[in-house]
């Protein structure tokens, strides 16, 4: 009994120490603090950690660079503070999406375009905010990634383009051109032979042609569109995913794992296994990836000479997904960047002036670090001329992402009638259906037979 | 005197100064042990559902909902992924619940008898696994898992020359790959409630047995199992609850794939809330499974609730 | 009876008790070996997380796994340690779960002893919609709670909205009723005729007698909440109010996630709770022997 209490005793004073330290601690931290004067106006601002610093080079981490930015915000602006919040990647969807539907969302945002935000009504337009200088600075896919019914909802930092990434080494042994397929990019049939050339058993271990990730449809999304299919479902409410181009798409893929050119296990690799298996030279082409594994593999080269990391080096190149003969490349991309929002107690119009005068400073020229520092394309023309030597516009991948982005088209924004039907049909056969297909269990006639019936039910044409 | 107090109380129906003045003098305590938690309850968990309730009449919309009636009832019952996912909860829960319970009573009442320092092992042996956040406990499976030659269960079967299997990427095991998780996951709690409502049984009804020269299994039968079953129905009705309600593992392993055969239905309102941003149909379907759960556990409450009394 | 039969006897005791002895001794084996093995079995993820946490990142994913790091590194820890906060997250944590373990143990234990041993109008309904209430999953109502706390109360990014929703939980309530119930009711009407107050009898009759359970009630408690994440990430938002789970989540980049950082910081994030276990666990084996003899 006593020493229980004792015990009790115990927990309790610790905690009173523990609370004493952590007051001050408050006090200290105003970094962040809301605390301020009545005739401030506070201006919240949510983003990601796009960046991490690194010691060796100097590099700044994301927050440092966001920090610099506010701070230079706030002195052209007195009378307005900025309270930033750096949110996990894993899970900062979900406490935005609690946040906005509570009414209660940070004025600026970063995230990709999403008609459900806009849906809510508490999104706000840009278009009253923006220059015309803007405007003209601003790649124009970045601007239609943005565009729904007639508004500009945010302002995007960069173009980011998914591809598909190599290992020179490898590729060169199947005495392949690399720079012509950047240049130029392939068909179907021409992957198809160099892959199996990179398919072979090297001192025990299985190295495969091609590794992708089977956990959802995305490879599968992304090859349609390299066979003239850009959409699931068109904006008059027409299934795509059907006939001919699907079964076409689907037969490609089901070759590729019958022939054991991609893993048979592909339906339970993830994306993250995906590049592990890439990295550990298990894969000659791997996909989907991005500009940003040129950073990426760069770090971990330079981990690999320090002797941090063990394994081998890479030399990285990005390749162009293969298209249908017959039919244009078409990548697949986006625009990350930052939306504007009101509260439902809205705060007024002088508050969101601030908040867009914030929202536009931090994805001015200057903030095209981030794009850079990621090797992905900032989205202001002279984000891209500011940051050209990060950006490595003289060498074959700079070139090659320089040609990729102009084969972007922006997706179907589809009528708020039919988006959440179009949603239910992705989660609810197109994905699980895929799944099946993948690994096996399906064939791929009976996967668009079973696509076609259940977008049938939803009332697609 | 509580016992006695049942006629002077509220058994009058006139409201006296007296009588008031009774009943505080009867019960006060009693309220008072249960005022604190009363008003944190309605706040933050009544407060909260009865919202959550209104929601699941709505279209859902954080600037003015609108009232549908019962439609988001009537769409979960003629959405066939709901019914996937009530199948996929209930075969998840009926395998799940009943066969953790009956391990932990087993590793429970051998450990009971041991001595102090090797139960304070094994207690600590199984409750430490349990220490860990979902989330990492999930990661780590899923390497388990793996569904090349890297995984550690697909090492082992290829070392006894067997095939890698697709343990979360096969509909056909995904689901049972999450009930293989909790059987090998951490009994810890359990075994420790167990322990401590086996340490509390008098030692003099065994002794008592013993004169009759009772065996283990009927001491286990008319002793043990009886008097454990407060803490029996507790683990049951939590299991119960909580594997309705299981989340974790469906979202950070598998996505509620693959063709949905791991897709629960706290996955699907997790889904419908926060990637649709349906909170009506979301709620309908929170109480929906709420009714299932609480019929169950009325059904416990009826077979197992025996106020001991020795 | 002549002393060549009692000897008889006495031979065919002590031949019955070495087999009895002999049978216990091979149950009691039995028992050590089937527990030993389960152990290891429970024991295989925490021990894949502790050697995870000391690889570099390549070994991770090795074919087949590497069950012994080749080059042990203690990188991991170090990247743990030098991403901002890691001392101050620790310190939340240690007191959003201090506080809760206590508030959890003293209201429900109280409550618990209410609802299992007091007879008073209105305990059954009180008791069973508090357990209904479990019955509802808790990603419905987080709209409205966090609505309440962020946007009714204002209170966000403080230590008040971290603890509150949970000061005393339903689960804590129905788990120390279920303990209470079984605590014998007759040294309870003892002291009632000895005319003890309601709050006499709970703090010298009860008390002792469920200080096991109250134990593990507390262990439990402060597990659940040192490892919640949910709550605390929606309504911290700067770096010195996050909690030891919530810091930790940013080893998942947006394409990447450092595994090895994760596994480190898992390991850290598990020492403070084998400490609480070892010093709690004194108090799961001792207690209710009292109440047993006079029953």
């Amino acid at each position: 009994m006593k020493k229980f209490n004792l015990f009790v005793f115990l927990l309790t004073f610790i905690l009173i120490l523990t609370a004493c330290n952590g007051n001050e601690g408050d006090q200290t931290g105003a970094g962040t603090d809301s605390e301020g004067n009545a005739d401030e106006d506070v201006v919240t601002v949510w983003t990601y950690p796009h960046y991490e610093g690194n010691e060796e080079t100097g590099q700044q981490s994301y927050e440092e660079d966001l920090k610099d930015l506010i701070a230079e915000f706030e002195a052209e602006n007195p009378g307005v503070k900025v309270k930033h919040e750096i949110l996990s990647w894993a899970e900062g969807g979900k406490k935005f999406t609690a946040a906005l539907n509570s009414g209660n969302p940070p004025d600026v945002f970063f995230s990709l375009f999403d008609e459900k935000y806009v849906n809510t009504g508490l999104a706000v337009p840009l278009t009253d905010y923006v220059t015309e200088e803007d405007l003209a600075d601003l790649n124009d896919f970045g601007e239609q990634m943005y565009t729904y019914e007639d508004q500009l909802w945010g302002f995007p930092h960069y173009i980011s383009v998914h591809t598909w990434g190599g290992n020179r080494a490898m590729l060169e042994e199947a005495g392949v051109d690399v720079e012509k397929i950047q240049q130029e990019g392939w068909t179907w049939d021409e992957f198809y032979e160099i892959a199996k050339k990179g398919t072979k058993t090297v001192e025990g271990k299985e190295v495969y042609g091609f590794v992708t990730q089977g956990q959802n449809e995305e490879t599968y999304t992304q090859l349609m569109m390299q066979n003239g299919v850009r959409n699931m479902v068109s904006e008059d409410g027409e299934f795509m995913f059907k006939g001919d181009k699907a079964l076409e798409t689907l037969s490609f893929l089901e070759r590729l794992r019958n022939d054991g050119i991609m893993p048979k296990e592909t339906g339970g690799i993830d994306p993250a296994k995906a590049d592990v298996m890439f990295n550990n030279g298990q894969a000659m082409i791997y996909g989907r990836t991005g500009p940003y594994k040129i950073r990426e593999n760069e770090n971990r080269n330079a981990d690999i000479d320090a002797g941090k990391v063990d394994g081998e080096k890479i030399d990285f190149v990005l390749l162009p997904l293969p298209h249908n003969d017959g039919e244009k490349e078409n990548a697949f991309g986006g625009a990350g960047g930052l939306m504007l929002f009101k509260q439902k107690d809205d705060k007024g119009e002088a508050h969101t002036e601030n908040a867009a005068k914030l929202l536009l400073k931090l994805t001015s020229t200057e903030s095209g670090k981030l794009g850079a520092t990621l090797f992905i394309p900032p989205s202001r023309q002279s984000g891209q001329e500011m940051y050209k030597e990060e950006l490595k516009l003289d060498t074959p991948n700079g070139q090659f992402v320089q040609r990729y982005i102009t084969t972007l088209t922006p997706g179907a924004k589809l009528p708020e009638a039919i988006v959440q039907n179009a949603g239910k049909l992705k989660t609810e056969s197109v994905i699980p259906n895929y799944q099946s297909f993948i690994i096996g269990n399906a064939t791929a006639e009976e996967t668009v037979k079973a696509w076609e019936d259940y977008a049938k039910t939803l009332g697609f044409k | 005197m509580i016992e006695s107090s049942q006629s002077s109380g509220i058994k009058t129906k006139r409201f006296t100064w007296e009588n008031t003045k009774q009943f505080f003098r009867d019960y006060g305590w009693c309220y008072a042990f249960i005022l604190i938690p009363l008003i944190l309850f309605v706040l933050f968990t009544v407060y909260p559902l009865v919202m959550a309730f209104i929601y699941s009449f709505q279209r859902y919309s954080v600037l003015g909902s609108e009232w549908i009636g019962l439609d988001n009832y009537k769409s979960l019952m003629n959405s066939s992924v709901f019914w996937t996912a009530m199948k996929n909860t209930l075969i998840y829960t009926a395998a799940t619940v009943p066969v953790n319970i009956l391990i932990t009573l087993f590793l429970a009442l051998m450990i009971f008898p041991l001595n102090n320092k090797s139960q304070t092992f094994f207690k600590a042996a199984f409750y430490l696994p349990g220490v860990t956040s979902g989330i990492t406990m999930s990661l780590i499976w899923l390497w388990i898992f793996d569904p090349t030659g890297a995984g550690l269960l697909n090492a082992i079967f290829n070392l006894f020359g067997l095939d890698s299997v697709m343990w979360l990427a096969n509909p056909d095991t995904a689901l049972f790959s999450l009930i293989l998780m909790t059987y090998l996951g951490a009994h810890g709690a359990g075994i420790l409630l167990y322990l401590a409502a086996m340490g509390g049984i008098p030692k003099s009804l065994y002794e008592a047995a013993d004169i009759d020269h009772a065996g283990w299994w009927s001491k286990l039968k008319n002793i043990t199992w009886p008097l454990l079953k407060p803490t029996t129905l507790y683990l049951l009705v939590m299991g119960i609850i909580s594997s309705f309600q299981v989340f974790e593992q469906a979202y950070v392993m598998t996505m509620g794939g693959p063709n949905l055969a791991t897709t629960t239905i706290a996955y699907l309102i997790y889904d419908h809330a926060f990637q649709s941003f349906d909170f009506g149909l979301a709620a309908a379907e929170s109480f929906v499974l709420g009714f299932i759960i609480i019929v169950i556990s009325v059904i416990q409450f009826k077979f197992m609730s025996t106020d001991i009394e020795y | 009876m002549t002393t060549n039969q009692q000897q008889i006897q006495l031979q065919l005791d002590e031949k019955k008790d070495k087999q009895r002895n002999l049978w216990k001794k091979t149950g009691l084996a039995l028992i050590y070996v089937v527990l030993i093995i389960w152990a290891v079995l429970t024991f295989i993820p925490l021990i894949w997380m502790f050697v995870s946490s000391l690889k570099d990142s390549t070994a991770i994913t090795q074919v087949p796994p590497q069950l012994i790091p080749k080059q042990p590194t203690l990188d991991a820890y170090q990247r743990v340690f030098e991403v901002g906060g890691f001392a101050r997250w620790f310190l939340n944590s240690l007191i959003v779960s201090t506080i809760l373990t206590i508030s959890n143990v003293v209201l429900a234990s109280l409550a618990g002893y209410a609802f299992a041993k007091l007879k008073f109008p209105g305990r059954h309904t009180i008791f069973w919609i508090l357990l209904g209430s479990m019955m509802i999953p808790g990603q419905i109502t987080l709209i409205p709670l966090y609505i309440l706390i962020v946007n009714t109360f204002q209170i966000a990014d403080t230590y008040f909205a971290l603890v509150i929703p949970t000061i005393v939980t339903t689960a804590n309530i129905f788990l120390a009723r279920q303990f209470m119930a079984s605590l014998p009711s007759s040294l309870i009407d003892a002291a009632r005729i000895d005319a003890c107050s309601e709050p006499k009898i709970f703090w010298k009759v009860i008390l002792p007698m469920a200080k096991p359970g109250l134990a593990v009630l507390g262990i439990f408690t402060f597990v659940a909440n040192w490892n919640s994440f949910f709550w605390p990430f929606l309504v911290t938002s700067s770096n010195e109010m996050r909690t030891l789970q919530v810091g930790l989540t940013s080893f998942r980049y947006q394409y990447t996630a450092d595994y090895g950082a994760m596994m480190a910081g898992a390991v850290l994030t598990a020492i403070p709770m084998f400490i609480v276990f070892l010093v709690l666990q004194k108090y799961f084996l001792k207690g209710i022997t009292i109440g047993a003899v006079k029953g």
